[in-house]
């Protein structure tokens, strides 16, 4: 006998995320009931649920109890190409995607992060911690690090409403040359998950970053903890 | 020396010794060049190149190391983000051995979601190759693609556990060229975890690409799931 090829449930499943990518049921909306699924798509009740299981897995529903499966946001899309929009706090990314400054403070990198920033061990920076949330919904957690000789007499203010490099941009007249980022996965520690409002050990993406100037000195490195479930990067090398 | 032949004592050397831990000491060059029955000078040009790759560390007089950290974690940018290179390609650069099980493949037709990915009329066959991918004998990604078999006609007459896939795809004249990529981390559904010898709800990196030849013609959609131990994602943006 020919193996089967595609599952019937993962079939209808595509289906469904077909009909959202096309817009004809959004963010919110109600799914019909599966009796009524199973009839359109002339397939078994059960197949149905495990289609819809697999969806909600996916993150591309939610269930309501006693009401039904609903639309679920959308995820977050990070256009990795372009560095200034990844970064920006309201992203025209049709969310409020706000950031909250946490914490400021003058600290001098001790020898992983140097390692990391690839800057000498004690250099001065500026930290600057920020909670970044759709709604109430926390998103991710940001620790950016400024080298002071490059921002000398940075303060909280400068950073309350803008990226770390648009500050730059702006108070310091730096021109932004290019970012090295990294991305990996990784488990949430006790800061993380407090933040997040996530249960300790749970997966991260972790997002790092270096961001030169044109004349090559590095002018910010950061350390970004993103919840899997609302973000997702897209590299996207052609119109 | 033989040209290329430090390419396959490479590959026998992190055959042998990709195993031992992070920081443990390979044997010396004289007793290494016993071994594969090779002269000094090709082990010395071979070690050289791995530690160019960042796969061991050699230490002035302290002899060659394994180097953990960069040589189990791949960097799969050039893959992901730049390039047109195949998993397969990408990984054997790193003097890692990979083989590839085909799971299922075969035609297929009548599916919109994948038409819709490939840009096809309704009933326009599709070929469908599910492939598990493992480096050093250890699942590496699993990955579903599918194709406009129109363009590939004698597609179903290959051995994909032998023919790279981009291989074929070049000499048939439609490699992809440019892509749109799309990155998540996800917990595992039991089916995936199965193949990648992981929990289920384990994380792994997710990709869903297209990839489009150089008339911009959709020629490739693969969904794949990576683990995550295996692969980070490097990439620099100019600003």
């Amino acid at each position: 006998m020919r193996k089967r090829i595609l599952f019937k449930e993962e079939e209808i499943a595509r289906e469904i995320i077909l009909l959202i990518e096309n817009a004809r049921l959004k963010e919110g909306d109600r799914l019909p009931a599966e009796r009524q699924l199973a009839e359109e798509f002339g397939v078994q009740r059960d197949t149905v649920r495990c289609a819809l299981e697999i969806l909600l897995k996916k993150g591309e529903l939610v269930k309501v109890p006693r009401q039904g499966y609903y639309v679920a946001p959308r995820k977050i899309a990070l256009n990795i190409k372009d560095f200034s929009s990844v970064r920006k706090d309201v992203a025209d990314i049709g969310k409020k995607y706000k950031a909250t400054v946490l914490s400021f403070e003058r600290v001098s990198l001790d020898s992983e992060q140097s390692e990391i920033a690839g800057l000498p061990e004690g250099t001065i920076c500026y930290q600057v911690l920020r909670l970044r949330c759709d709604d109430d919904k926390p998103i991710s957690v940001e620790k950016s690090y400024l080298p002071a000789d490059h921002a000398p007499g940075l303060t909280k203010a400068d950073v309350l409403s803008k990226p770390s490099s648009s500050v730059l941009k702006q108070k310091y007249g730096i021109n932004l040359g290019s970012a090295q980022q990294k991305i990996t996965q990784v488990y949430a520690a006790e800061l993380e998950a407090a933040l997040l409002k996530i249960s300790r050990n749970e997966p991260l993406i972790r997002y790092e970053g270096i961001v030169y100037d044109k004349k090559g000195r590095v002018v910010e490195f950061f350390d970004n903890f993103i919840r899997i479930d609302c973000i997702e990067f897209r590299i996207r090398d052609f119109a | 020396m033989k040209k290329g032949q430090y390419k396959s004592i490479a590959a026998q050397i992190m055959d042998d010794y990709g195993s031992y831990l992070d920081g443990e000491a390979l044997p010396g060059e004289r007793e290494l060049a016993e071994k594969y029955g090779v002269k000094r000078s090709t082990i010395q040009y071979a070690l050289g190149k791995m530690a160019e790759q960042e796969l061991v560390y050699r230490r002035r007089g302290a002899g060659t190391f394994i180097r953990k950290k960069n040589s189990s974690i791949m960097n799969i940018s050039d893959a992901a983000v730049q390039g047109t290179k195949g998993i397969s390609a990408l990984v054997r650069s790193y003097g890692i051995k990979v083989n590839t099980v085909v799971l299922v493949s075969g035609t297929i037709t009548g599916n919109r979601f994948l038409e819709n990915k490939l840009q096809l009329q309704e009933g326009e066959p599709i070929f469908a190759l599910h492939r598990v991918r493992y480096s050093n004998e250890k699942p590496l990604a699993v990955e579903y693609t599918y194709i406009p078999k129109e363009l590939f006609p004698d597609i179903d007459k290959m051995d994909f556990r032998e023919v790279s896939l981009y291989e074929y795809m070049e000499s048939r004249g439609h490699l992809p060229d440019r892509y749109d990529k799309r990155l998540r981390v996800v917990k595992l559904f039991p089916k995936e975890a199965r193949y990648l010898e992981l929990p289920v709800d384990d994380p792994a990196f997710s990709f869903e690409l297209i990839g489009v030849d150089k008339e911009r013609h959709p020629v490739e959609y693969t969904e794949s799931f990576l683990r995550c131990d295996k692969a980070e994602f490097r990439f620099t943006t100019r600003i």
